[in-house]
């Protein structure tokens, strides 16, 4: 009974460590937080000096600024009056007023680490050039109104596409080597296009050629006028977006998924499951799905924070009005508030996620223990 | 009651590799009493296991030919359908104690979970209680404490883990178990324990088991009867007491001559060469080429020839039923 006593030791451990329980998760909570603030400020403020190119921005501001006063002064008639050297220091006066007003008297450096302050703090401010389709100049107001239309799309496309895809591929793990699984493999490699590819593809043959389906755009202009209706025609403008996004990644996501299932399935603890019995169904459910858990809802968890940023030649492509779409508008416009504030928010939401993810694996999978160094497997 | 609890006739297993197909299990023919032990031995690779998985029908992917008769209590269990095979067949009549114990176990379920299944599975009625009595007892048979169950696999060690398995493999009460090489992965000490858990099986149940083992000193603790397996073929079959003093066939006798023993002083012989590829093995006796005793006529393929004790050989010397030596 040699062997007993052994393994009656090393089992204590295992006991003791469930009763600091409490204490190791605050641990780790507090560890990781830390850990992935600190990164999630310097990927912003690494944003912050990208988004000004290093404080360039500034200076493009401020000329444009003198040309626009200039031009004020012009145009105003009181002005006329005034000598050439009297009418420069009243421009100068001016500009320095306005300059105090935007905040840019002070160097850049300063202000970028304000602007990081504020970033953390998601008060997004003012943006320069932009303004929300209601008008208003915040930038909550313009990414709050894009978001909408980015979720239903991406949202739509991208959990369909995921959902279809791992079931069709669980199902096609039952079948290796059949006529379905070769052609899969053998199309695989289509998806080296991206989406927005297809979608050239599909507005010119179900838009401009057979005239079934709008060519881009999320609503007729005028809109419907009950409420059905307009649900009706978004419905019909999200065809072809989401068509193009399942085609293009259709087929390398069940590749993807099918061999991630093979590789799984041909673990021993399977061959015993289905040797003791089980079902198809129980095997895969209990003895395939399970152990793979933590993977899966790591790929889903990464495919809905994917779903944020849109995708800006998509969004383009179908003149979709969307995060990609804006992101693009205030990359070539400069302006830098936007683009700071679509980069938090990501930001934000991708350490949330990891966050959560450690925490949802622990959940699933007991091999892993929040903080806990010694287990051995 | 039939005495025989098993028969094995023609058992073919072939799988599909890029090299040609691999014949792992060639022609094989046994029969198996109640109540007995059968130890199947051979070096690695001569299709030991592919065999335990050919009588559960736990087939790879690359399957190229599957058959024979495998004939349980008087029915050929080949002719079954897939889902009349999974109900009546595995675990209910045929269980198995896998050669990696380590990874037989789904690392995130738990043991009692893992035990109790085949159970509910098999049986509609079994309220949960009653099964995890008698997971509880299969416990206790195989010596593990009974608060282990609510562990996960990766708290036991590989010991208790291989118990834990031999526990499960028991708990539906099935005719027949197979195990292979339940022990080689562990210490001597879990070895020698372990062995004692099973002889106490066989014993109080009266439970059949093919012991597939490479390890000869291991076999002799718990068979009735030893089978040789060479390159995929059963070269001989016969009781254990004969096999240990009275091997006939020439590799068997190198095997047994291989084994150190306790109790005789002898020198340990080894067999020169390597056993011949599966995917294209000789066309006559596949242990020829590494063979002292070999003549002429092993370019041919010998039969299965039947000998005094229930003692079968595949060796051309033994035409007459007797040992003819040959200069």
């Amino acid at each position: 009974m040699l062997s007993i006593e052994s393994a009656r030791e090393r089992a204590v451990p295992v006991r003791r460590r469930s009763s600091g329980n409490l204490w190791r998760i605050a641990k780790y909570t507090f560890v990781k937080g830390t850990a992935l603030l600190v990164t999630v400020v310097i990927a912003v403020y690494i944003a912050i000096l990208i988004a000004n190119m290093g404080g360039y921005v500034d200076e493009m501001r401020k000329s444009e600024l003198k040309f626009q006063i200039a031009e004020e002064i012009n145009q105003n008639e009181q002005m006329r009056v005034l000598t050439p050297q009297e009418r420069k220091a009243y421009e100068e006066e001016i500009f320095q007023v306005r300059l105090k007003q935007l905040d840019l008297d002070q160097h850049f450096i300063i202000r970028s680490f304000k602007y990081l302050w504020n970033g953390l703090s998601l008060s997004l401010g003012r943006a320069i050039y932009i303004s929300s389709d209601s008008g208003s100049p915040h930038v909550d107001d313009i990414i709050g109104e894009r978001l909408a239309p980015t979720l239903l799309v991406m949202a739509s496309g991208q959990l369909l596409l995921f959902f279809s895809a791992m079931f069709f591929a669980l199902f096609l793990s039952r079948r290796y080597g059949s006529r379905l699984d070769r052609l899969v493999v053998a199309m695989a490699p289509t998806s080296a296009a991206p989406a927005w590819f297809y979608g050239i593809f599909l507005i010119m043959i179900f838009a401009a050629v057979l005239g079934w389906l709008p060519f881009g755009g999320m609503m007729d202009a005028p809109p419907p006028p009950t409420f059905w209706g307009k649900v009706g025609n978004i419905l019909k403008h999200l065809i072809l977006p989401i068509s193009a996004m399942v085609a293009a990644s259709f087929w390398l996501s069940s590749y993807y998924w099918r061999t991630f299932f093979l590789i799984h399935s041909s673990e021993d603890y399977v061959d015993m499951a289905k040797a003791k019995g089980l079902s198809d169904r129980g095997i895969e459910r209990r003895y395939v799905l399970r152990p793979t858990l933590p993977t899966i809802i790591t790929s889903f968890a990464m495919t809905l924070i994917g779903l944020w940023t849109g995708a800006i030649v998509f969004e383009n492509v179908f003149n979709w009005p969307g995060i990609g779409r804006l992101t693009q508008r205030a990359i070539n416009m400069f302006d830098t508030p936007v683009i700071v504030g679509v980069t938090v928010i990501y930001a934000y939401l991708l350490a949330l996620t990891l966050f959560l993810l450690d925490i949802i694996y622990a959940i699933v999978d007991p091999r892993v223990k929040l903080g806990g160094g010694e287990n051995g497997s | 009651m039939n005495k025989t609890l098993l028969e094995v006739k023609n058992l073919k297993l072939y799988f599909r590799t890029s090299k040609g197909p691999v014949q792992a299990v060639d022609d094989v023919s046994f029969k198996l009493n109640r109540g007995k032990t059968l130890a199947v031995v051979g070096e690695s690779g001569c299709g030991k296991t592919s065999l335990a998985k050919a009588v559960l029908r736990l087939l790879p992917r690359n399957i190229m030919v599957y058959s024979g008769e495998i004939i349980l209590d008087g029915e050929d269990i080949m002719q079954y359908n897939e889902e009349q095979f999974r109900r009546d067949i595995r675990w209910k009549k045929i269980a198995m104690v896998p050669q990696a114990a380590m990874n037989s176990l789904n690392p995130v379920l738990r043991i009692v979970d893992q035990i109790i299944e085949p159970l509910l599975i098999h049986d509609r009625d079994m309220i949960k209680d009653k099964a995890l009595a008698r997971v509880k007892e299969m416990f206790k048979i195989v010596g593990l404490p009974e608060d282990f169950l609510y562990r996960y696999p990766f708290e036991l060690s590989g010991g208790m883990r291989q118990r834990a398995t031999i526990a499960m493999a028991l708990a539906t009460n099935p005719e027949l178990v197979i195990l292979d090489e339940p022990s080689s992965a562990l210490d001597l000490l879990t070895q020698a324990n372990l062995m004692n858990v099973l002889k106490r099986i066989k014993h109080d149940f009266g439970t059949t088991f093919i012991l597939i083992t490479h390890d000869i000193g291991t076999a002799s603790e718990l068979a009735d009867e030893i089978a040789v397996m060479y390159a995929g073929e059963m070269v001989e079959k016969c009781h254990a007491e004969y096999f240990y003093t009275d091997a006939r066939h020439p590799y068997s006798r190198k095997l047994m001559s291989s084994v150190p023993t306790l109790r005789e002083d002898k020198e340990l012989v080894f067999i020169p060469g390597q056993p011949p590829s599966l995917v294209n093995p000789p066309i006559g006796c596949r242990f020829a080429e590494r063979c002292e005793q070999r003549f002429a006529k092993c370019s041919e393929h010998p039969p299965t020839f039947d000998l005094e004790h229930d003692q079968q050989v595949q060796c051309w010397l033994y035409t007459a039923g007797e040992e003819v030596k040959h200069a």
